[in-house]
């Protein structure tokens, strides 16, 4: 956990953006519409996405060195556009910068920490998770029915939610935090191995 | 504080209990609701923002996915704790995002508040900021009852009121106990000076203990000189002095036991002393108390009578002696000129007329009158001299005796005699003769012009239950305007040409019974007879 507490001069900032500050207030007056829905969910999903990386431990292999940033990339289709962008600016995941890498297909050994399955038809969803199988990536799919990510947004309400699959993070070595289970619709509960 | 010092030592002892019970007690109870007080907001503070805290971890996921429902979800658990009115979560931004408010109580700020905690209105309000690692992604305001002070004081002020009453239940007797050890000794030694007669205490070495002031005065010493000496040292027989506490020591007590005390300038005191062992509580001896009594004026006083008594008792004899042979040797001349008288009325009958014979026989009824008075003074002093010889006396038989004398004396008299059966006295047999044949004398006399005269002995209880014997008749009588004259030596109420007689024999009467220690009285009227009463305590 050594490399959690690394950067702690650098002051945390918590800045959001115009677009966020307008899903807060109207998610706070719960007056939500479609139409905002639409202009701003892929915002939010944003948000999410990088936030995400808040709630998980990464095995230390995972990173190169403890100044390595954590790579965000999006596979195939990019439905964020700017606002990714907008929403990571400035911001650390456990003093770690955050770059983005936009890809058109993935393997295993991409250098990706969390990756959004945009999916093309180069490599569809299902093609790429299967091609990070077992690797330290945190996989988010977007409204995935089969072959979801560890996690998988969901809209539901009107609002953005995900669900979590624990026993997948398991299976690619990471920990998400009980908190972030917490805010998940649902989640898929790790199959306990006995420890030899 | 004058008021005070005029109390009972009892009373001021419980005064004191309950002023220090209640003082003490009044103390705890501050301290007590302070440091409680004290506590009780530490604990709460405690509480509370360890309640916070959980609540600021439990809202990171909440705050940084903007999740309200989660938030509400976390906030929610809160109304199982009664005392928190208010919980809420603030943003980074500060603005409101989720709120718990209690039914009743006024709702969240609208913005957050800076992080920390106050105490207002009986409430305590924590705010604390939601850290994730070193992000803060919002904070969290709680606000909770705490009892008022007021509630606190009211629950204390009745334990307090219990335990005040509870250790003064318990205190009041030990000072009820407290006061029999403090003022006994006080009220103790104030008797001890109160008394005017010295008083000592000595251990059985002889030793003296105590001292109160008159035992200072007496022996001119102070109580520090006295304290601790040997007690004979201060008596003119040291020796005596030793005898008598050694005889209390031996039997228990010695009482009006004679001793002189030295006065440090030499003047001497005649004492009696009174003197028991004292005993501890354990009813062990633990040494004398004596007490003297100066009894030098009563010495001198007695001394002055027993002298007096001596020069009175000379003098009395002297008289006595004078007059009887004042009386012993008026009698010569008076027999020389009866003698004489007598002579020439014989020898000379033929020169002497008539009237000078008359004047002869006058000089003769003279002597012999004078010859009788001198007799008569000779018994009376006789009665007074003579030494008593107490027995029982049958009185009706003295009387019986002195009645047949009397009638011998004049056959031709009839007079109707009563006398009471068994009349018994206790007495001079002698004596009480003699006043029998004074008053039925007397009773014999004056009934001598009565047709039909009678005389009675008797005797009767009087009004206060004591024995009176009386003599009464029917005779002459007398005014009781004269009373008190009836006793006196030569007083008559009669001339001798009418009653004979001297004047002495109720003087005999009365010196005899107040011999015997009774008393005689007369009660009479002219013409009527006359009762004497008379007692003689058995």
């Amino acid at each position: 956990m050594g490399f959690l507490n690394i950067n702690l001069g650098r002051a945390a900032t918590f800045v959001y953006t115009d677009l966020a500050r307008l899903v807060c207030l109207t998610l706070a007056s719960g007056m939500l519409t479609t139409a905002h829905a639409e202009v701003d969910e892929y915002a939010v999903k944003a948000a999410f996405l990088y936030k995400f990386g808040l709630f998980v431990e990464w095995p230390i292999t995972a990173f190169s060195s403890p100044d390595s940033p954590v790579n965000l990339c999006i596979v195939g289709e990019d439905p964020f556009g700017a606002s990714l962008d907008a929403a990571v600016a400035g911001e650390l995941i456990n003093g770690r910068n955050i770059v983005i890498h936009r890809l058109k297909t993935v393997e295993r050994n991409s250098p990706c920490h969390i990756l959004y399955v945009g999916g093309s038809e180069e490599q569809s969803p299902a093609e790429i998770i299967e091609a990070v199988r077992g690797s330290n990536i945190l996989t988010v799919t977007d409204g995935a029915i089969s072959s979801s990510g560890v996690i998988n947004f969901v809209i539901a309400d009107n609002r953005v939610h995900f669900a979590i699959d624990d026993e997948a993070a398991a299976q690619h070595g990471l920990i998400i935090s009980s908190k972030l289970m917490g805010l998940a619709l649902n989640v898929q509960r790790r199959v306990v191995k006995e420890e030899q | 504080m004058h008021w005070l010092a005029e109390l009972r030592i009892r009373t001021k002892l419980v005064l004191i209990t309950i002023f220090t019970c209640t003082i003490a007690l009044l103390l705890a109870g501050v301290i007590i609701i302070t440091y409680d007080n004290y506590m009780y907001r530490a604990q709460k503070e405690g509480e509370v923002s360890a309640q916070a805290g959980i609540l600021a971890a439990g809202m990171i996921a909440a705050l940084e996915f903007e999740d309200h429902k989660s938030a509400q979800e976390n906030l929610n658990p809160l109304a199982a704790n009664r005392e928190m009115s208010i919980a809420a979560a603030y943003t980074s931004n500060g603005l409101l995002f989720a709120s718990y408010a209690r039914p009743g109580s006024k709702p969240p700020p609208s913005f957050a508040e800076p992080p920390g905690q106050r105490f207002e209105d009986n409430e305590l309000i924590v705010s604390r900021p939601v850290q994730h690692g070193e992000r803060q992604v919002g904070s969290v305001y709680l606000r909770a009852r705490i009892e008022p002070l007021a509630i606190r004081f009211t629950r204390y002020g009745g334990i307090i009121l219990l335990a005040m009453i509870v250790s003064l239940l318990i205190t009041l007797p030990i000072a009820m106990r407290l006061h029999y050890a403090i003022a006994n000794p006080v009220y103790a030694r104030s008797l001890l000076e109160a008394s005017l007669d010295p008083l000592v205490a000595i251990n059985p070495e002889g030793k003296i203990t105590d001292v109160n002031e008159a035992t200072i005065k007496i022996t001119g010493l102070s109580r520090a000189e006295l304290i601790g000496t040997d007690f004979s040292s201060y008596f003119t027989e040291p020796g005596k002095a030793r005898a008598s506490y050694q005889q209390v020591f031996a039997q228990g007590f010695v009482t009006d036991y004679p001793l002189t005390i030295r006065h440090l300038d030499g003047k001497l005191t005649d004492v009696l002393y009174n003197a028991s062992v004292y005993r501890d509580e354990h009813g062990d001896v633990r040494g004398v108390f004596a007490a003297a009594r100066d009894v030098t004026a009563q010495k001198r006083a007695e001394q002055e009578i027993r002298q007096r008594t001596t020069e009175l008792q000379a003098a009395n004899r002297e008289l006595e002696s004078f007059s009887y042979s004042v009386s012993h040797d008026l009698r010569a001349p008076l027999r020389s000129i009866d003698g004489f008288s007598q002579v020439v009325i014989e020898e000379y009958a033929d020169r002497l007329d008539d009237k000078g014979r008359d004047y002869l026989n006058r000089v003769r009824a003279a002597t012999q009158r004078m010859s009788q008075l001198i007799d008569d003074m000779l018994a009376l002093s006789r009665v007074t001299r003579t030494e008593m010889q107490h027995e029982n006396v049958d009185f009706s038989g003295l009387a019986a005796e002195v009645f047949s004398e009397l009638q011998k004396s004049e056959p031709e008299r009839k007079v109707d005699w009563r006398i009471g059966r068994n009349l018994v006295a206790w007495g001079d047999a002698r004596l009480l003769r003699i006043v029998l044949v004074n008053l039925l004398g007397n009773a014999w006399k004056y009934t001598g012009r009565e047709p039909h005269p009678r005389i009675e002995f008797g005797a009767q209880r009087n009004g206060s239950g004591i024995l009176e014997f009386f003599v009464r008749d029917n005779g002459t009588g007398f005014d009781m305007a004269y009373a008190d004259k009836l006793f006196g030596v030569f007083q008559r109420l009669h001339t001798a040409a009418e009653f004979p007689g001297t004047g002495v024999g109720l003087a005999i009467v009365q010196r005899i019974i107040h011999r015997h220690g009774g008393q005689v009285r007369g009660e009479g009227k002219s013409g009527q007879g006359a009762t004497f009463y008379f007692t003689l305590p058995a």
